[in-house]
């Protein structure tokens, strides 16, 4: 076999263990040129430890790593880059203190004659970067620590683009974005495996990785159980091979009994919401859906006074919030998920602390904790979620993202509040835990609790939303009562949520 | 799929979005405009600080404002802004080495003892500066190969070195007699004296290298989020490691300054170094998390620490006064900055 035909990037008999948790058992991924494969898996099957791996970021126990066709002894994130090996990781990785521009170009500065930066090559480097993915108009100037979700996720997958690329490794870009994104990076990956780089890529969306591998490598628990031509695969057959035999189809809609008002939001306004009232009731579960710019990033910042209302008034229960600080935000019984899940975890802390942070004062007797009544409780939901941790003494840092997502649904539920701020809540989450938590949330609402859930993935809203309001411009744009009739609710929802004459945005 | 209807529908968010025009246009420029003020703002609190300082310190203490004063001031504050300089780059990039004090008193030691046993004074100065840099470097490997935190690490060395140089000189002021060796601490160049021209030039380069090198932004890229460093294949270990040494480089210069300037090596002239270097580069905008700072704010807090000293000196103050007097500037100097920059970018 001559160079150019040897895979860009082999990987043989890996083995990670951490602790008692066996993270990948044996697995061996040969990436030839051109070629793309799709990783995918449950939460916590192993695909980022695979990831991290194959970019030098963690030593394996065992097994080795070829790219283009030489092994490489020692293998570290400095030699991967050397190699031509580049990741978009599934967690945001930038510095905030430095401008998008200098995140962008990091791993190749253009410089002038010596060390000497060359400010303007880089600000154009940066520009064309973000030309190629199809984005014009974010500011290169800025300051990426004040950027969207969405922008930072952008700018990371602009800085694997640089020259000398072999390999791109992609952990699930596309979690925080919108559907015209997803076809303009899907666009963009085409394109870089045209010339000739290998793509690994991670994803729960079933429909990109059908698009867009050629191959697809199935994880369960760490072991690789399949590897599939994409080619004629259908979704269905690819669900029952991550499964392995479970069944996990969304349950139909519900009976909802609503009782009271539970949240009422009269006259709202924020940066991007313009006057906007509703309510919540009791038993209830409000879906709000909308293109990004629509308001519906910003409505759960608002609610929770995590940002400051321009105006308006929220009341929970009857109470309003108006001067009420976040910290009392929990005595009135409100928990809030944000969508950046880094934002709202102590990611060196313990599971155990994580789920029981927001409930301390109730835990502690006569200015002591009470120990034994806080581990029995982590246990308890650490249970029933299925979070997939060593123990509840891991830090939430050592989970896969997906289990890190519930670890945060779980502090609210323990905390026992009765009404919850949801945004994305289901981002990075796989199929079956998907369904899962959609059945917490039914259960939760059937209690007789209420929530409000944002996502910009119109899955979340049709399962479980029992009424969807569709923002655009900062107002309502429509409001949908639940339907057996699922397709037509979803074409209502998309309708609405797009103005005028664009076609392609779904979210 | 036509290009223009996907840039249409791309509307992720304010920064971002193309259709929705001018308004969201301005909105960025506007944002922009807000965070380069208030970066400004940050820079000019300390300046206004000082100037205010100078014109109280001319009011009441009738020999402060003079040409005199500002190459006193420039004295005192050159041993120390050097070392704040090099410090200000390790800060930035998230280590921190406080025992440039033990260093400093080291170098001085080393000169003294060397010159006594008849070595020449030039060799043995090389020889502490060698040796400085050195010690710098055990403090990066302690804190980057073996992954200890550098603030314990350092308050560990700092002890050490001290230690080390009191055991060396045996407790006693070891006099150095040498026209030429003394003209670094005592001597001028034109009106200047000769060691705020060291300061100059290391000033300078250390501006050069944090605006326009590639390593100056490497260091921030380190400090802001060492993983995304890391990724793009920047030396996350070797950058720090250098930062180090230069560190204890620095120290080892300002050793030699002020065994030059009393023509005597003693292992007490590094007390004076414990804190006001990191309070120096911390007052002057550094953040102890890493990723910000600037030299030319490190600069201006010199100059401030250094005013504060000869003026409250000046005013014939006792010792306790001026400490306390010192700490209540600190403070006031801290809480205005925050104030201006409430809305800073959080990371
Ligand atoms: N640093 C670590 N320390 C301890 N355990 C770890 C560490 N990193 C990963 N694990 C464990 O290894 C397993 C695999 O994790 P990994 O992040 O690879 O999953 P994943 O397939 O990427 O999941 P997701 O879809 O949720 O991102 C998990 O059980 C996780 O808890
Ligand atoms: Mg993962």
């Amino acid at each position: 076999m001559s160079a150019a035909d040897a895979p860009v990037l082999e990987l043989t008999g890996l083995q990670k263990s951490y602790g008692a948790t066996r993270a990948l058992v044996d697995v061996s991924v040969s990436l030839g040129r051109g070629e793309t494969i799709a990783l995918v898996g449950e939460n916590g099957a192993g695909k980022s430890t695979l990831a991290k791996i194959a970019c030098g970021l963690v030593k394996p126990d065992e097994g080795t790593i070829t790219v283009g066709g030489e092994a490489m002894s020692s293998y570290s994130a400095l030699a991967a880059h050397a190699a031509g090996v580049r990741i978009v990781p599934q967690e945001v990785l930038l510095c905030p203190n430095l401008s998008v521009a200098e995140n962008i170009t990091l791993g190749g500065v253009p410089r002038k004659r010596g060390n000497v930066i060359d400010r303007r090559a880089m600000t154009e480097a940066a520009e064309q970067r973000l030309a190629d993915l199809g984005i014009e108009s974010l500011d290169v100037r800025r300051s990426a620590g004040r950027l969207s979700v969405v922008q930072k996720a952008v700018v990371q997958v602009a800085r694997a683009l640089i020259p000398g690329t072999r390999v791109m490794i992609v952990d699930e870009p596309t979690a925080p974005m919108s559907k015209a994104e997803v076809d303009e990076l899907m666009r963009l990956l085409e394109l870089v495996s045209d010339r000739g780089v290998g793509v690994l890529y991670v994803s729960h969306r079933l429909d990109e990785v059908l698009r867009l591998a050629d191959r697809v490598v199935v994880l369960r628990d760490g072991h690789a159980v399949a590897e599939l031509e994409a080619a004629g695969l259908t979704e269905p057959q690819l669900i029952s091979a991550m499964a392995g035999g479970r069944d996990f189809t969304v349950h139909a809609t519900r009976e909802q009994r609503v009782t009271g008002e539970a949240l009422a939001v009269t006259d709202l306004q924020g940066p991007t919401i313009d006057h906007l009232s509703f309510s919540v009731g009791w038993g209830e579960i409000v879906g709000f859906y909308g293109i990004a710019s629509s308001g519906r990033d910003d409505l759960g910042a608002l609610l929770t006074g995590v940002v400051e209302p321009e105006g308006g008034e929220v009341t929970v229960d009857g109470r309003s919030l108006t001067g009420v600080s976040v910290r009392n935000r929990i005595h009135h019984g409100i928990g809030y998920v944000p969508p950046e899940r880094s934002a709202a975890l102590l990611l060196g802390r313990s599971v155990r602390e994580n789920i029981s942070v927001a409930m301390l004062e109730r835990l502690t007797e006569r200015g002591l904790k009470k120990v034994q009544a806080e581990r029995e409780l982590a246990s308890h939901w650490v249970q029933e979620l299925s979070i997939k941790t060593a123990s509840i003494e891991a830090p939430v840092r050592s989970l896969s993202g997906g289990s890190q997502q519930k670890v945060l649904l779980a502090r609210w539920l323990a905390a026992g509040v009765r009404v919850l701020i949801l945004e994305e809540p289901t981002r990075g989450v796989d199929i079956a835990t998907k369904a899962e938590i959609y059945r917490l949330l039914r259960e939760f609402a059937d209690a007789g609790n209420a929530i409000l859930i944002a996502s910009s993935d119109i899955e979340d809203i049709l399962a479980v939303a029992d009424r969807s309001i569709v923002l655009r411009d900062g107002r309502i744009a429509d409001t949908f009562q639940s339907t057996t009739d699922v397709e037509s609710l979803r074409d209502s929802l998309l309708t609405a949520a797009i103005a005028e004459g664009v076609e392609h945005a779904r979210v | 799929m036509p290009g223009s209807d996907v840039a249409e529908a791309r509307i992720p968010d304010r920064g971002m979005s193309p259709a929705s025009g001018d308004d969201e246009a301005r909105a960025v420029a506007s944002q922009l405009r807000r965070e380069r003020l208030l970066l400004l703002l940050r820079g000019q609190t300390l300046g206004a600080l000082l100037v205010v300082l100078i014109v109280v310190f001319s009011l009441i203490a009738p020999n402060f404002f003079s040409s005199d004063t500002f190459f006193l001031v420039g004295g005192v504050a050159a041993a120390m802004g050097i070392m704040a300089v090099a410090q200000t780059f390790l800060i930035i990039a998230g280590g921190i080495d406080v025992s440039v004090g033990g260093v400093v008193a080291l170098s001085a030691v080393l000169t003294g003892v060397l010159v006594d046993h008849s070595v020449p004074v030039w060799w043995a100065a090389a020889i502490a500066l060698l040796a400085s840099a050195l010690l710098g470097g055990v403090n990066g490997f302690l804190a980057i190969k073996l992954k200890m935190s550098p603030l314990i690490v350092t308050l560990a060395t700092l002890s050490l070195f001290t230690g080390l140089a009191y055991v060396l000189s045996g407790g006693d002021t070891l006099l150095i007699s040498s026209d030429s060796f003394e003209f670094i601490g005592t001597g001028k160049v034109g009106p200047f004296p000769f060691q705020m021209v060291i300061f100059a030039v290391v000033l300078a380069i250390g501006y050069f290298y944090q605006r326009f090198s590639i390593h100056g932004q490497q260091i921030y890229a380190i400090g802001g989020n060492v993983e995304a460093a890391r990724l793009s294949g920047i030396r996350v270990d070797a950058i720090p490691f250098v930062l180090y040494v230069l560190s204890g480089l620095s120290a080892g210069m300002a050793g030699l300054i002020l065994t030059a300037q009393l023509a005597s090596a003693s292992p007490d002239v590094g007390s004076a170094f414990l804190l006001p270097v990191v309070t120096a580069v911390v007052l002057g905008g550094a953040s102890l998390h890493g990723g910000l700072g600037s030299v030319i704010g490190t600069l201006v807090a010199v100059a401030i620490l250094g005013v504060l000293q000869i003026g409250l000196s000046l005013l014939a103050l006792s010792a306790y006064v001026q400490d306390m007097a010192l700490g209540i500037v600190l403070l006031l100097a801290l809480s205005l900055d925050q104030l201006m920059v409430k809305e800073r970018s959080t990371s």
